[in-house]
């Protein structure tokens, strides 16, 4: 029997179907199973009482009121700088559009680390003030507090919300602006009624985003608020791994799950609507110089802010990580080679990079396997019938990490699937979050394959296997490359299913920092510094390079030399 | 229909000159629009025609030179305080706002009562016939129906000037004749003074009551749109126009008689006395002649001998049947090169086929005299 086409890219599109129905919907559905039956009590009881103390309905509506106040004082800081991004040609451009991918890329853990090396009570602004004033306690005292990880929120999300209205902006046409002022407009009025309203979109659409993110905030609320702040996500971890109350995590959990797939939904309608993407660099038409002082202030004002925003916490974060308390050294990172610490390791430190390598590289691996076999499927049948399983392979970006940690732990542990104690679990978690960005990544490229191009391959004589690999295959090499890379950067800094999975002996760099962190003394600080700044280089690294061949120098630079500032 | 109550002066434009990316652009352009008149910025794209109007606007503002709007220097007034209005090629249509908010915008501006703003609206529906589109969106409407929204909201503020940048650039042939006659048709009924930018002559004669060519930065000629066409002030202006039957002479200023230099002087086939031509009176350094292309037919065997008349004989070296006319390109095989006249000859009677010898009769009035500077 001859397979038929369809048959082909079905059998490949079952890959990654088998995979998320064993290795998300499996946990999912056990998760929501085990929050109403084990234990003995009635699981729905177990939800009205969750509701009905105070101490979770606190937890409930902190996690709600801190990402609230996140996103609101994101946009407000990110909006000037969008204009000016969006608007202006100046000096130094570049540099600060390929810094800004900076948080974006930045494991939660490091930027934890990177506060704390900043403004926290032991930190670089700190001690400065204390030898500079003469002080005896810190002036600065926002450990522990909410502040604390809000500044780490908005160092998160500023750079986003920047990218996406700014592009967006870029994209209006300049002409409704200039319409408005000959139907006698002012510049403020014109803004208020014309740009304002036309930015909405992809205003809503980047705060939904922040929200999503600061709601579901993990790292940095747990390194950075102390014990005596949580969100669902911390709570879940606590009840799972410090109360052993599984029950409760489940339904903590279960909560959780309700509320990212509502706001993830609402996100998906909100952009397919008003066709805002991430993703798009709009061609920038409208940029011009600078050309008043009131210009030049605000360009200058934006500059700075984005530069102390950051740089300094990640200079901090070097300095500390060679900083002791006789002015430089390298003992921290010589510390890490070592086994001194084995208190907290059952092995040297240094073995965690190797776990992170090893991991991030087989769920590389995976899910480009897992990818491109799904991207094949949605490019080979019409975009329209394909927008259902287009969203399913999305799901998991609908979850955080730390719902799936717990449910790989409650469901992973037993018969038929015994992996607790592989070293497969990691990597099989990791794979789940990195593939549906393989996919993203790849499947704009195959789309623009032209139909004719295989058809005039296999008309000249080629086998499919052939087309593939001598006509699809070198068109989309860059987009597998850029993949690649994105899913062993997402590995390397994965913190939320970590946390639950990796077993005492074999730390990833992140829970290696995390514990170095949650122990007091400066070799421990100072070595969490060290760990933090070896996955910085590692992962910045990775996505400069992804930066060179994603982003090839089609920056649009307007011929008219000669009125450049 | 113009209104003879008008007739001033409304804007004086006086040796505008700019540099645009570094390069000058505009030359010392210069010339006035009486109140009520409709001038067209003709030329080729960079000209410079786009940037004048935007000058006037007010939305660039690097200049030197004065323009004068009703008696006053306007440099110091910003745009949305000049109370001119603007309609841009791609219409600018707010995408968030209707049919209604769309034409209210501007009179929302000027804090118009509501009342008031209503019954402008629908004045102004009725005017570019889209009553009953009001509460349509934006992209619900046809390329030809947002023309007349756009038109629709910069006419509603009652603007002192308006401009029109390219309005029709995005339509399709036919639609743009029909309202290049529709524009003027409104312009002309509500009295409004308008500058209308386009590179389609077609679209100046049809709209305009003057038409300023500019090239290069430099304003080239200004004038009635009949004047321009039967006199273009030089080469330049002619091949804009599309005139390509320019021929290369010397003047005798005695006897007004124009001598082809293109080849051997009098071994052109031109039978009978070529001038004298028009504009005998200007000193050109450089002089031309131009044949307008429909001014020729086939001479008729009893004109042959006439002494008078103005003849051109040669073979027809190419034949396109236009549907009202013939094009045909005329070869005369003079001294080293041969010499390619183009003429528009009415159907009947049918023009020889190509190869065959033709002996055509040229209108007095098709010769005009040029400046080949």
């Amino acid at each position: 029997m001859r397979l038929k086409k369809q048959h082909i890219s079905w059998l490949l599109f079952s890959l990654p179907l088998v995979f998320l129905l064993v290795f998300y919907c499996y946990p999912l559905v056990k998760i929501i199973l085990f929050s109403f039956s084990p234990g003995g009590a009635d699981g729905l009881n177990r939800l009205s009482k969750l509701f009905s103390t105070p101490t979770y309905l606190h937890i409930l509506w902190f996690t709600v009121w801190q990402a609230a106040l996140s996103t609101i004082i994101t946009l407000l800081l990110a909006l000037p700088g969008a204009y000016v991004f969006a608007k202006f040609r100046f000096f130094g451009k570049d540099f600060l559009q390929a810094l800004m991918t900076v948080p974006f890329v930045l494991p939660t853990v490091v930027t934890a680390a990177a506060f704390r090396a900043l403004l926290g009570s032991n930190g670089l602004v700190n001690s400065w003030l204390m030898t500079s004033f003469d002080l005896s306690r810190p002036p600065i005292d926002i450990e522990q507090t909410v502040v604390f990880f809000l500044i780490a929120h908005v160092f998160y999300n500023y750079t986003m919300v920047l990218r996406i209205v700014a592009s967006f902006w870029a994209s209006l046409d300049p002409g409704l602006v200039t319409a408005a002022r000959m139907l006698g407009a002012s510049p403020w009025t014109a803004f208020r009624k014309i740009t304002l309203p036309l930015l909405l979109p992809a205003l809503g659409s980047a705060a939904l985003l922040v929200f999503i993110f600061c709601f579901t905030s993990f790292g940095v609320v747990l390194i950075l608020g102390g014990p005596g702040y949580a969100t669902i996500e911390v709570e879940i971890y606590r009840q799972a791994v410090q109360l052993f109350n599984l029950p409760m995590a489940a339904a903590l959990s279960l909560i959780q799950i309700g509320f990212n797939f509502i706001l993830m939904w609402l996100h998906a309608r909100l952009s397919q609507k008003s066709k805002v993407s991430f993703f798009s660099d709009a061609p920038a038409t409208t940029i011009k110089p600078v050309k008043n002082w009131a210009e030049k202030l605000v360009l200058a004002g934006n500059i700075v802010f984005m530069l102390t925003l950051l740089i300094l916490p990640l200079a901090a974060l070097l300095i500390s990580s060679v900083t002791g308390e006789h002015g430089f050294t390298l003992s921290y990172y010589k510390a890490l080679l070592s086994g001194e610490s084995s208190s907290l390791f059952y092995v040297e430190p240094i073995v965690s990079v190797k776990n992170s390598i090893g991991f991030a590289l087989t769920a590389m691996v995976l899910a480009l396997i897992l990818g491109l076999s799904a991207a094949t499927f949605l490019a080979s049948e019409d975009k329209k019938r394909t927008n259902l399983w287009d969203a399913i392979i999305m799901l998991p970006l609908a979850t955080s990490a730390v719902t799936l940690g717990f449910g790989y732990i409650i469901t992973l542990n037993a018969p038929p699937l015994n992996l607790r104690d592989t070293l497969a679990i990691v990597p099989i978690a990791h794979t789940l979050v990195a593939f549906p960005f393989v996919v993203r990544c790849v499947l704009p490229g195959l789309r623009q394959i032209p139909a004719h191009l295989r058809e005039a391959a296999s008309l000249l004589g080629a086998s499919p296997y052939r087309v593939w690999r001598l006509i699809t295959f070198p068109l989309i090499k860059k987009a597998i490359l850029v993949a690649a890379i994105f899913a062993f950067s997402i590995s390397m800094g994965e913190f939320g299913a970590s946390a639950f999975l990796t077993r005492p002996h074999t730390p990833t760099m992140p829970v290696a920092i995390f514990r170095f962190l949650n122990q007091p003394g400066d070799m421990n600080f100072g070595q969490a510094m060290a760990m933090s700044c070896i996955l910085m280089l590692v992962t910045c690294s990775s996505f400069w390079i992804i930066g060179r061949f994603s982003y090839p120098p089609t920056n649009p630079k307007p011929a008219t030399g000669p009125d450049e500032q | 229909m113009s209104n003879n109550l008008h007739h001033q002066t409304i804007l004086d434009i006086q040796d505008i000159s700019n540099t645009y990316g570094g390069k000058p652009l505009l030359q010392n352009v210069r010339f006035s629009l009486l109140s009520g008149e409709i001038l067209c910025l003709l030329g080729p794209s960079g000209s410079g025609k786009t940037t004048l109007l935007r000058l006037i606007a007010g939305l660039e503002q690097d200049y030197s030179g004065k323009i004068i709007f009703d008696g006053r220097d306007i440099d110091p007034i910003p745009s949305h305080k000049r109370g001119f209005g603007m309609m841009f090629q791609e219409y600018a249509l707010f995408p968030h706002k209707n049919v209604v908010e769309n034409i209210s915008f501007g009179l929302e501006m000027q804090n118009m009562p509501k009342t008031q703003r209503e019954l402008q609206i629908d004045k102004m529906l009725e005017l570019v016939g889209l009553t009953g589109f009001g509460n349509r969106k934006i992209d619900e409407l046809s390329g030809g129906e947002r023309q007349r929204v756009a038109l629709a909201r910069s006419l509603a503020p009652e603007p002192r000037l308006l401009l029109l940048d390219e309005p029709l650039g995005s339509l399709d042939r036919t639609l743009r004749e029909r309202l290049t006659i529709e524009i003027r048709t409104i312009l002309k009924q509500l009295g409004v003074t308008a500058i209308f930018v386009t590179h389609d002559q077609n679209e100046a004669f049809g709209v305009a009551d003057k038409i300023a060519i500019l090239q290069d930065g430099v304003l080239q000629q200004f004038a009635s749109p009949e004047h321009l066409y039967r006199f273009p002030l030089n080469r330049k202006v002619a091949r804009f126009l599309g005139f390509t039957n320019l021929l290369e002479g010397r003047l005798d200023r005695e006897t007004g008689y124009f001598h082809s230099t293109v080849n051997d002087p009098g071994a052109l086939p031109l039978f009978g006395p070529l001038g004298p031509v028009p504009r005998p009176d200007r000193v050109f350094t450089l002089p031309i002649l131009l044949i307008r292309p429909e001014g020729a037919r086939l001479l008729a065997k009893e004109e042959k001998n006439i002494a008078e008349t103005l003849q051109l004989r040669g073979i027809v070296s190419n034949r396109r049947y236009q549907g009202s006319s013939y094009q045909i390109q005329l070869e005369c095989q003079t001294g080293n090169q041969p010499l390619h006249l183009h003429f528009d000859l009415p159907l009947e009677p049918p023009p020889p086929p190509v190869g065959a010898p033709i002996e055509l009769f040229i209108e007095r009035s098709a010769l005009v005299l040029l400046d080949g500077k």
